[in-house]
Order: structure tokens, then sequence, then C-alpha cells
């Protein structure tokens, strides 16, 4: 179906393109705003790379899909935006925490949706860029590791293993949050 | 999900709540407007880019009919191939005319115009 409203705006119907807007909006203010961390510069990084999508679409050749593409160009927008070459690496514990997952999670499990939101959004933020970043595209934007490597030039394998390790301290970011709740369940 | 984690959907459930949303109403609005304006400039571009080619290809035709000329009366001499190609060339300017040929397309079917009416002069 993209391939058939690409064709229809590349033959001059240029209000198809509020489809791939509508569809793809959400996804790129995410990328966006957790590597700027600020909503008027996400909103001009999604607008500015929907822009640029527009005026190259001729040059979209379907190697990849539309979203790799969007989402590439919001990545590296919003990266060359925050001019941070390597964010300082906020030490997290890697400690073992096989055991703590359910606890984490049932804790976690038994706040409400706002609070859930706050804690997540609150952890995700004390995460190294390249790990919330690609947390953002594997778990929220549904990109499969592939398509991460299409977007963010890391090799397939380094995507698993930076996953794994964010996912790892992320669970241990949540533990040290929810500790009080944590402790109540235990 | 994936083979290297063992408890990947529990783990992406719990991170749902992380999704944002563009709570800007305005947004669309303003960035359809700019790709409407943006698909109307590129319509204007391409029309001028079209008119610009059918006015080179009619200005070609003319030089290329007065370089012919002085070979008009050896003109049932022209092969079959050649008055192919001829007739191919100046479907090509048509297509370029009317903007769904690339560039560089027409002008490859000048060069071979170009190169047609230099062979037929040469024979003369």
């Amino acid at each position: 179906m993209e391939r058939t409203y690409i064709k229809e705006i590349l033959a001059g119907n240029a209000s198809r393109f509020s489809y791939f807007v509508s569809k793809y909006k959400d996804m790129a203010y995410n990328i966006a705003w957790r590597i700027t961390g600020n909503n008027e510069d996400a909103e001009e990084i999604v607008q500015d790379a929907f822009i640029k999508v527009y005026q190259s679409l001729k040059s979209f050749r379907h190697d990849s899909k539309f979203s790799t593409w969007l989402y590439k160009i919001v990545v590296n927008a919003a990266l060359s935006k925050t001019r941070k070459p390597k964010q300082a690496f906020k030490e997290v514990e890697e400690q073992d925490l096989g055991a703590g997952h359910t606890a984490v999670e049932t804790a976690y499990s038994a706040l409400n949706a706002a609070e859930q939101k706050k804690y997540i959004g609150l952890a995700l933020d004390e995460l190294e860029l390249e790990d919330k970043l690609l947390l953002t595209l594997y778990y929220l934007g549904e990109n499969s590791i592939d398509e991460i490597h299409d977007i963010t030039g890391i090799s397939t394998d380094n995507i698993k293993m930076k996953l794994h390790r964010a996912r790892k301290k992320m669970y241990a970011l949540l533990h040290k949050k929810l500790k009080a709740e944590v402790h109540t369940l235990l | 999900m994936s083979h290297y984690s063992d408890n990947d959907d529990a783990f992406k459930q719990m991170m749902e709540p992380g999704r944002l949303k563009l709570n800007n109403p305005a947004f669309e609005t303003a960035l359809m407007e700019k790709i409407m304006q943006a698909g109307a400039r590129r319509v204007i571009q391409r029309r001028v880019l079209s008119y610009t080619a059918f006015a080179g290809g009619v200005i070609f035709l003319l030089v290329a009919v007065l370089l012919v000329k002085p070979v008009i009366p050896s003109l049932p001499a022209i092969s079959i191939i050649h008055g192919q190609t001829l007739l191919l060339c100046l479907q090509q300017l048509g297509r370029a005319a009317m903007g769904v040929l690339p560039f560089i397309e027409l002008f490859s079917a000048l060069f071979i115009i170009n190169w047609l009416i230099g062979s037929r002069l040469e024979t003369a």
C-alpha cells in the first residue's frame, strides 16, 4: 500500500503524504525526544525530517522500509542537533537481577498508568543516549535488529549485546527507583 | 521476540508506558501545509523543465531540418533503421515535452538525431 501511495505522491498528489505523517509522526517524535530531551527540538526535527523525506522521495528505492528511512533521518538530525558525540556514561550497577526481575515487574505492575509512565521516563532518562535509543527503536518502535542496524549503523551483533545490557540497566534503574515498592512486596 | 533474551515480552509490556505521543494538534496541519507548498513548487519546476525541454527540442529540430535541407532530395535513401530511430527520437522528445523523460535520455535522443543527420550529410 505504501508503494502505491508513494507513486501517487510522485505523480503529484502531495496530500497523500498525510498517510505517512499520521502513521509515523509519533514514533519519529519518540526517537527525537529521547535524543534531544525537549519537545520543541523534537517537533522541529520530526517536521524537517518529513519535509526532507518528501523532497527526496523520488530517490527512495524501497531497499528498506519507509519507516527505517525516516527514522534514520530523524536519528541523524537529532544527534547533530544535540551535538553530543558521546554522553557521559552513567554507571549503573549491572548486578545480576535474575531473581529481582520478578520483584521489579510485580512492583511496577502495581503502579497506576501515570506512575508507570513516570518511572519508565525517569529510568530511560538516566540511560546512556545509545541505550535509550536502542530500547526505543526495538521495544517501542518495534523495529527489527536489521532495521535498527540500517537506522543507526551499529552492527547487528553489537545491537543484540547492547540491547541486552540496556535491558539489564533498565531493570537496575527501575529497581533503584522502585525500591520502596519492591521492599513492600518482598 | 528474540533469541537472546528470555523475558522480552514482559519487558516490552513494561516499556509500553514510555511511548510518547506528539500532543500538538496543529503539528500535522502545519506540516501538511508545508508539504503542499513544496508539492506546488515541484509541479511548477516540473512544468518549467518540460517547457524548456520542449522548446529545446523544437529549436533543435528546426536546426536539424535546416541542416538536413540540402540533402532532402536524397531522403528516400534514408534506411528504414535510420527512419525508425529518428521516429523513436522524436517520440522521446515528445515524452520529454510531457515531463516524463529524464534529461539524460533527452540528451541521448538529441545525440542520436545529431549523429543521424551527421551521417546523412556525410553520405550526401
